[in-house]
């Protein structure tokens, strides 16, 4: 290893933003000389969970930022895309910018949306994944007068468990405030033979769908999009249904990068074998990923990537100092929205489920107010002991009761 | 009862997507015939797995009790018709 420790990062979504941030204070412990560089190709920061209000028409530009302006004063930031990781020398290889050797290696590459993966897809099926797919949605949305809007599911996995029951409970909201919800049809089709995947809140959950007049199609995994005339609209499922469309709201197949692929480190749909509690990845040496780009059988979510950064940062300084590894607990916690106005509130780790709490203001007032503090304390690091101090822990409430 | 397993699945301590989503994703992979070993320590998948399994025309070879999780075998069933196949058939 050279006298100078070399740190690179590859991505700057949450993931790589904090861990980088992690990282570069963490190393000072070690008394080392050493540089962090994050490379990105567009350093263009999109807060993900702001896609269900810009799919009802809030403004893109509020939820996309410039993330080198959230990185500590020190890091390196480099605008380029990866084409390879040569694993075997230690160099991360860019388009135009050269070669970046390393000694500890952090992928924060998250999930690309594959819509290509789909033989079906086509331009008239709507997304809110992205922000030009939010933004193309709002517009369908408001000129929707009558008829059966489906959120369905392309491909597993997806980013974010709750967002296409979360959008069929906002779809309700919206159109009861347009005044048209008597002639409109809302179905939700889940993958599973309940609403969502977590059982304590999913028990919540079926209550508000069935008060919203929300008709449910359970073990209900697409197969097919049929959309012409002469087949119809609908779309049929692995296990054998079909429901019909009029709106079809569709989460798209995610991957993970080719060249993550590419590179022999990972196989298949390109989510990166990874030690789901030291973050390593499995069969590399000093490589941790985090986010969604891994294949830890968790949420893939901001909310696990913020809870992994500070493991991957100690890590790294853990190993240089040749110390016990730190270890990720599985914690995850997201706001669940059931209208404009409520939320639930879900906090968990990998021993214990979240508990079966109501959807109340209080939560949607507070998601209101986490963007804010996403973007200027969270992701850049500032405060991050005041705001560890107010983190919400997971409580074994289970024993308790 | 003897089959050969082509897929393993450990989604114990797995709340957030879960197991059953972990299988479903797997199967999509899996060639018709070939085996998945999935191991869940929630206790939801004694009833969802099954469910699923038969709802999606699998085989559910077996469920083994361990120690505080299961491991469900499955084998991977002809996939159902799509209309449009059925349609062009006739």
């Amino acid at each position: 290893m050279s006298e100078e420790i070399k740190i690179v990062v590859i991505g700057a979504g949450t993931g790589g933003n904090m861990a980088a941030n992690h990282a570069f204070k963490d190393m000072k412990k070690t008394k080392k000389s050493y540089t962090v560089t994050i490379i990105d190709p567009t350093f263009e920061h999109v807060y993900q969970p702001g896609f269900l209000f810009t799919s009802f028409g809030a403004k893109t530009k509020t939820i996309i930022k410039d993330s080198r302006k959230m990185l500590k004063k020190g890091i390196n930031a480099v605008m380029d895309k990866v084409t390879i990781v040569d694993t075997e020398n230690k160099l991360v290889k860019t388009d135009k910018s050269g070669d970046f050797p390393y000694d500890y290696l952090v992928l924060a590459t998250g999930a690309r949306m594959a819509t290509e993966t789909a033989e079906w897809w086509n331009e008239d099926i709507h997304e809110f994944y992205s922000p030009k797919g939010a933004e193309k949605l709002w517009a369908a949305l408001q000129k929707f007068e009558e008829g059966k809007v489906v959120v369905s599911i392309a491909d597993l996995p997806y980013k974010c468990p709750p967002a296409p029951v979360e959008m069929s409970m906002l779809l309700d909201d919206y159109f009861k405030k347009r005044g048209i919800r008597d002639k409109v049809d809302i179905i939700y089709t889940s993958p599973l033979n309940r609403p969502f995947s977590i059982e304590t809140t999913s028990s919540r959950v079926e209550g508000y769908l069935e008060d919203k007049n929300i008709d449910v199609r359970l073990l209900f995994n697409t197969d097919y999009v049929y959309a012409d005339e002469e087949e119809g609209y609908a779309v049929e499922s692995m296990e054998g249904e079909e429901v019909e469309y009029d709106l079809l709201i569709m989460v798209p197949p995610h991957r993970g990068q080719q060249f993550i692929i590419d590179s022999g480190i990972a196989k298949g749909q390109g989510w990166i074998p990874t030690n789901k509690e030291t973050l390593e990845v499995n069969g590399q040496e000093n490589m941790f990923a985090l986010g969604d780009c891994t294949d830890i059988p968790t949420s893939k979510a901001g909310s696990t990537a913020h809870y992994q950064s500070p493991v991957v940062g100690k890590n790294i300084a853990n190993k240089v100092m040749g110390k016990e590894l730190a270890l990720y607990d599985g914690h995850v916690q997201c706001f669940f929205l059931t209208e404009f106005g409520k939320s639930m509130f879900i906090n968990f780790n990998y021993k214990i489920p979240p508990p079966p709490t109501p959807t109340r203001k209080f939560w949607w007032l507070f998601k209101l107010a986490f963007k804010p503090l996403y973007y200027k304390f969270l992701v850049p690091g500032h405060f991050h002991k005041t705001i560890e101090f107010f983190n919400i822990k997971v409580k074994d409430w289970q024993n308790k009761a | 009862m003897s089959y050969e397993i082509t897929h393993t699945i450990d989604a114990r301590e797995s709340y957030c997507p879960g197991p059953l989503m972990e299988l479903v994703k797997t199967i999509k992979q899996m060639e018709t015939g070939d085996v998945v070993s999935l191991l869940s320590s929630d206790e939801g998948s004694v009833v969802d797995i099954p469910a699923w399994a038969e709802k999606a025309n699998h085989k559910m070879l077996e469920i083994k009790e361990d120690d505080g999780f299961r491991r469900f075998i499955i084998e991977k069933g002809e996939k159902k018709e799509r209309r449009r196949r059925r349609r062009s058939e006739e």
